[in-house]
């Protein structure tokens, strides 16, 4: 019975049952285990672990800077918004910066199919979380610190991104946009 | 002095302390009402999650989203197994409760951490979801009464400790072995003890920033407070484990196999699954792959495999108790001719099966580093944590009322006929509710969102997938299902208590 | 072997088991499938 108090030896062998069981379960346990490093080597999709400490002003200064020198311009030589969020256009195999701040996703980028980007993601308020549908791509965004996903986009169209961290009254309103050609 | 503590159980023979008893009741009416009003908030929420209904404005939905997480995850569970405590290490052990003044102070902190929690949530001071991941702050309210609620569980756990010490110095059981399911409680309050210290190691600092008296790094809260957050869910892990054997025993006089086996699997949760909470940040700055891949996959994995002993032993004790009564043909008799009609047998089955089969494999699956990626913080996560929270631990924990009612409320359980539906409602509800929530969340669908559908009015809204919304109405079938058999426990519960036949 | 030892004697949960261990094993390589088939990632 499991609500008294067992025979005064218990420590007993193990029947060849459950012997199988524990070594079918310890061996997939270890699989598991090893196939998570293991897809480091051969899997061409793994977590960032490249991040660097980025206080929220001088972050801030460094999306706007990338904003400003790689925003899409029209053929009159005007600068091209969609819903009043820049478009830009990063250099191929360069970097980029995605902002999660004041409820938006900014800025829209503009990436090429096959081409290889350091996306660097960061928020100036609260923590956000970036999730790219519809592959369902997710990261963290998290305030004073700089993330770096580098990121080879392998098929093209365009991406709507939304927030699926809580990051106040107006997170449900955090849709944004990635555009790959 | 000593007799009249005592009462002798005239169903089990046990000797029931008295003092002990009336903590274990007052542990367990704070539990069910507090589910009653988790019950009412995820009502708000799941009719909200639902478009076609789209019930609560934004800012109630959060607030009854946040009282949702606090009132079923913290509330509802920990005093449930408050009392499961008190019950393990004194009426299993025919010993009187250690300490019965602190433990009735054990009951207060709690009950006033839980008011003052919920009266914050409620006056919209604490919009900050059950993370409460800063910069978003509450107020301080908020924080302190967490931190009251924790430092009462401890005390809780500290009686439960001291009850076993007092109990085997007067030897009031046979010799030094625990029975098995106290031995798994006894594993549970050391994972609650380094769990608490873990709360108190964020939360209190969490006070501090909120009183504007320190600052806060976001990524380090992330850190601590899910040293807190998942190993929390372990003591519910080893608790439920505990009420499945207790449950095995009470429903078909189950044995277990073999306790070396299942006692060293309770052991293995003990030594690694506290470790494993990063696989809450995989997809976070600041920590490195190795330290992500050791965390979550390694010593994670060591617990899951004692899961997965326990995944064994359990049913295969109740096969082995069930073949013994003669139904021995085939592979499957002893399941078909089980004692279904009782509804603490049907619960624990059920717990079993979508605990495993859902919520377990779902569970290392998102938590492996990679796959993680197409996981964090979809709907998937919630999905995964309502198989293993709600279709497992709570539907383990209502199983177990309907023997608590008789043998501690001493009250023969009123609409039988109702108990006996409600664990398959319950059970049923909550596969559909937790498959609906996998299924669209692996489209990318996230959790804690009030509008999936118009993004709020925002310009970038966009259309998802239509199967998406199958999976939506598999969600809220199964949801209102659940909703509908947590209602029949409260209701036949609470009857009951008040108006249930006296028993000897 | 050990004394009054009553065996395992549970051939229908073994079974159970071993498809509860092949579900597991299935699902999580088949996430690992779809995981491959998205952007290239680091």
């Amino acid at each position: 019975m499991s609500i008294s108090v067992p025979e005064k030896v218990w420590w007993k062998p193990i029947d060849k049952e459950e012997k199988i069981w524990l070594a079918l379960a310890l061996i997939w346990m270890l699989i598991s285990f090893v196939w998570m490093p293991i897809y480091h080597f051969i899997g061409k999709q793994n977590p960032s672990s490249e991040s660097y400490k980025a206080p929220r002003g001088q972050f801030e200064q460094l999306a706007n800077d990338f904003i400003q020198k790689y925003q899409v311009k029209d053929a009159n030589g005007a600068p091209v918004v969609m819903n009043d969020i820049p478009v830009v256009h990063p250099p191929a195999g360069g970097d980029a910066y995605l902002v999660g701040a004041g409820w938006k996703w900014t800025p829209v980028l503009e990436l090429e199919k096959g081409k290889t980007y350091r996306i660097h993601l960061g928020s100036y308020d609260f923590q956000h979380g970036l999730s790219i549908y519809p592959l369902n791509i997710n990261y963290m965004v998290i305030p004073n610190q700089d993330y770096v996903i580098t990121v080879t986009p392998t098929t093209s169209g365009e991406f709507p991104i939304i927030c699926n961290e809580f990051c106040g009254i107006g997170h449900h309103t955090m849709v944004g946009k990635i555009i790959v050609k | 002095m000593a007799v009249q503590d005592f009462r002798t159980c005239s169903i089990t023979g046990l000797k029931v302390h008295l003092p002990a008893q009336n903590l274990i009741i007052v542990n367990a009416v704070a539990a069910v009402v507090l589910l009653l009003i988790g019950g009412l908030a995820a009502a708000g929420v799941a009719l909200t999650r639902l478009p076609a209904v789209h019930l609560l404005p934004a800012d109630w939905f959060y607030r009854f989203l946040t009282l949702h997480g606090i009132a079923m995850l913290i509330a509802w569970i920990i005093f449930f197994e408050m009392a499961g405590l008190y019950l393990g290490a004194t009426v299993l052990l025919n010993a009187r409760i250690a300490a019965p003044k602190m433990a009735w102070l054990q009951f207060i902190l709690m009950l006033v951490g839980t008011l003052l929690i919920a009266a914050m949530i409620l006056t919209g001071q604490a919009d900050v979801l059950f993370t409460s991941y800063p910069p978003l702050k509450a107020s301080p309210i908020y924080y302190l009464g967490v931190i009251l609620f924790a430092v009462g569980a401890l005390i809780g756990c500290f009686v439960f400790f001291g009850t076993l010490a007092k109990a085997r110095k007067e030897g009031t059981y046979p010799h030094g072995s625990f029975p098995l399911v106290t031995f798994g409680l006894a594993c549970a309050a050391i994972i609650a003890v380094v769990t608490l210290l873990h709360g108190a190691a964020i939360y209190i600092p969490a006070l501090l920033w909120s009183l504007g008296l320190i600052g806060m790094d976001e990524s380090t809260y992330r850190l601590v407070w899910w040293g807190l957050g998942h190993p929390s869910q372990q003591i519910n892990v080893a608790a439920m484990i505990s009420v499945w054997y207790l449950l095995g025993t009470l429903t078909v006089s189950m044995k277990p196999i073999n306790q070396k086996l299942c006692r060293t699997a309770f052991v293995l949760y003990v030594l690694f699954i506290n470790v494993a909470s990063e696989h809450h940040i995989l997809v976070d700055p600041v920590f490195s792959s190795a330290h992500k891949i050791w965390n979550t996959g390694y010593v994670m994995h060591l617990a899951v495999l004692a899961s997965m002993i326990h995944a064994l032993a359990v049913p295969a004790g109740i096969e082995v108790a069930l073949r013994k009564k003669g139904f021995t043909s085939g592979l499957f008799e002893w399941l078909k001719k089980a004692p279904w009609s009782n509804p603490a047998f049907s619960a624990m089955m059920l717990s079993i099966f979508i605990f495993g089969f859902m919520g377990g494999i779902t569970g290392v699956i998102f938590g492996s580093e990679q796959v993680n990626i197409t996981a964090h913080n979809t709907w998937r996560i919630t999905g995964h944590f309502h198989s293993t929270v709600v279709g497992g631990t709570t539907l383990a924990f209502m199983g177990i009322t309907y023997y608590v009612l008789p043998l501690i409320f001493r009250r023969e359980v009123l609409g039988m006929g109702f108990a006996r539906l409600q664990p398959w409602f319950f059970g049923i509800g909550t596969i559909l509710m937790g498959g609906g929530m996998m299924l669209a969340g692996a489209y990318g669908v996230p959790r804690r969102h009030w509008d999936i559908v118009n993004f709020g009015g925002s310009p970038f809204s966009f259309a998802w997938d239509p199967t998406v919304y199958m999976w939506l109405g598999v969600f809220g079938i199964g949801a209102l299902l659940a909703i509908l058999g947590g209602a029949i426990y409260v209701l036949v519960t609470v009857l009951t208590i008040f108006f249930g036949k006296k028993l000897a | 072997m050990s004394d009054n030892n009553e065996g395992f004697g549970a051939p229908g949960t073994f079974a159970i088991a071993i498809i509860f261990l092949a579900t597991f094993i299935i699902l999580y390589f088949l996430n690992y499938k779809y995981l491959a088939s998205i952007w290239e990632l680091r």
